[in-house]
């Protein structure tokens, strides 16, 4: 990057807003295929995907992530934009290019197998370009289901909460409803709705840096 | 085939994660703090990390014999240590202040006490305070509040 004016650009909100992004997107990835043990695996951890993509903005001689004079004065809000969708397409990055030697480990559920019958599940190992191959298919939706299902378990003495969850879930549910429409939905104010979403997100958060913790105790990483 | 579906995973990916991400412009400064910690990041080393980062870079320019650009300077004195820094810019300064103040609060000190909300509460009062500092001491006050409120609540369910 060549040497811009940075004066309106918060470099401390920029750094926690990066890593709050990055662990969203890991917590996105364990909500979808329910397996945590796959990430020790890249070698990069949220906080380095954060700091790395702010290094690399920072750097003047990287090309690859640059401020463009034409996109005006750089704002925190510009610049923010601009690095997330960069620490997005590095993770992604990271996960097609380790697709193959990644390992999902999955809870196999035969299609139409009782999911309360632990006996009709087992675990098996699966290439990240298997587990995508098959989460299309009667067995791969039943896979998803059941990583759903035992995520919105975690919020049943909760139910705003896991209300608002199911719908996050939900690729066609949430994108149709504003703050707004949730509260007159759900019966309460705007106010409470953001309230109530920002619990869900310290409850995710916390609970996918325990199942982390959890994670690393288990499986020694190379 | 399977090359698609993986695009259509990753794609997923990032899409439930902009929709887990969708409070995140509305959190103050201490909110982001506290979903850090909760999310097992510590602010603190976040930022040592990255002035080590830019430290690195800066090194690697001087030993090339060229100038460091002005804005890594201010990203190196942004994001240094309070102890190590012997000369700030006024913002830099101010961010500095601001960013110990939230550190005095979520921790153990003379500001996380009844008497200490007073001090917080009587200075806000003062009409010579910026609208940013005036909600920082807003975030402040209600963070306290919070943890005062389930400080209580955490002891009458031992009672």
């Amino acid at each position: 990057m060549a040497d811009i004016d940075l004066r309106g650009v918060d470099i401390d909100e920029l750094l926690k807003k990066l890593t709050l992004r990055a662990r969203r997107l890991y917590l996105a990835w364990v909500g979808l295929t329910g397996d945590e043990s796959a990430l020790p695996g890249l070698g990069v951890g949220p906080e380095d995907l954060a700091v790395g993509t702010l290094v690399r903005f920072l750097d003047p001689d990287d090309y690859t992530v640059t401020w463009k004079h034409s996109a005006g004065t750089p704002t925190t809000v510009g610049v923010l934009a601009y690095l997330r969708r960069v620490l997005n397409n590095d993770f992604l990055d990271l996960l097609r290019s380790k697709a193959h030697e990644t390992t999902v480990i999955v809870e196999a559920h035969p299609a139409g197998a009782d999911e309360a019958d632990e006996d009709a599940g087992s675990r098996r190992a699966l290439s990240l370009d298997g587990f995508a191959s098959e989460i299309e298919s009667p067995d791969g939706q039943a896979i998803r289901r059941v990583n759903r299902d035992r995520l919105l378990a975690r919020f049943e003495g909760e139910p705003d909460l896991q209300d608002i969850l199911e719908l996050q879930l939900d690729p066609d549910g949430y994108c149709a409803y504003t703050n707004q429409d949730l509260a007159l939905l759900l019966g309460t104010t705007v106010s409470e709705m953001e309230n109530r979403k920002k619990r869900l997100d310290r409850r995710l958060l916390g609970i996918h840096a325990e199942m982390q913790s959890t994670s690393s105790r288990e499986e020694p990483h190379g | 085939m399977a090359r698609k579906q993986l695009e259509r995973l990753l794609s997923e990916v990032a899409a439930l994660a902009d929709r887990l991400s969708d409070m995140d412009d509305t959190l103050t400064g201490a909110e982001l703090d506290e979903m850090l910690k909760v999310a097992g990041s510590d602010p603190a080393a976040l930022r040592k990390r990255l002035h080590e980062g830019i430290q690195a870079i800066a090194l690697r320019i001087r030993q090339a014999g060229r100038p460091v650009p002005q804005y890594l300077l201010e990203g190196s004195e942004a994001t240094a240590p309070l102890e190590s820094v012997t000369s700030v810019s006024h913002k830099t300064a101010l961010e500095k202040l601001r960013g110990w103040l939230r550190g005095l609060a979520s921790g153990p000190s003379v500001l996380s006490t009844p008497e200490g909300m007073r001090v917080i509460r009587a200075y806000r009062k003062t009409q010579d305070l910026s609208g940013e500092d005036a909600r920082l001491l807003d975030e402040l006050e209600a963070q306290l509040k919070s943890r005062s409120t389930e400080g209580q609540s955490g002891g009458d369910q031992e009672e």
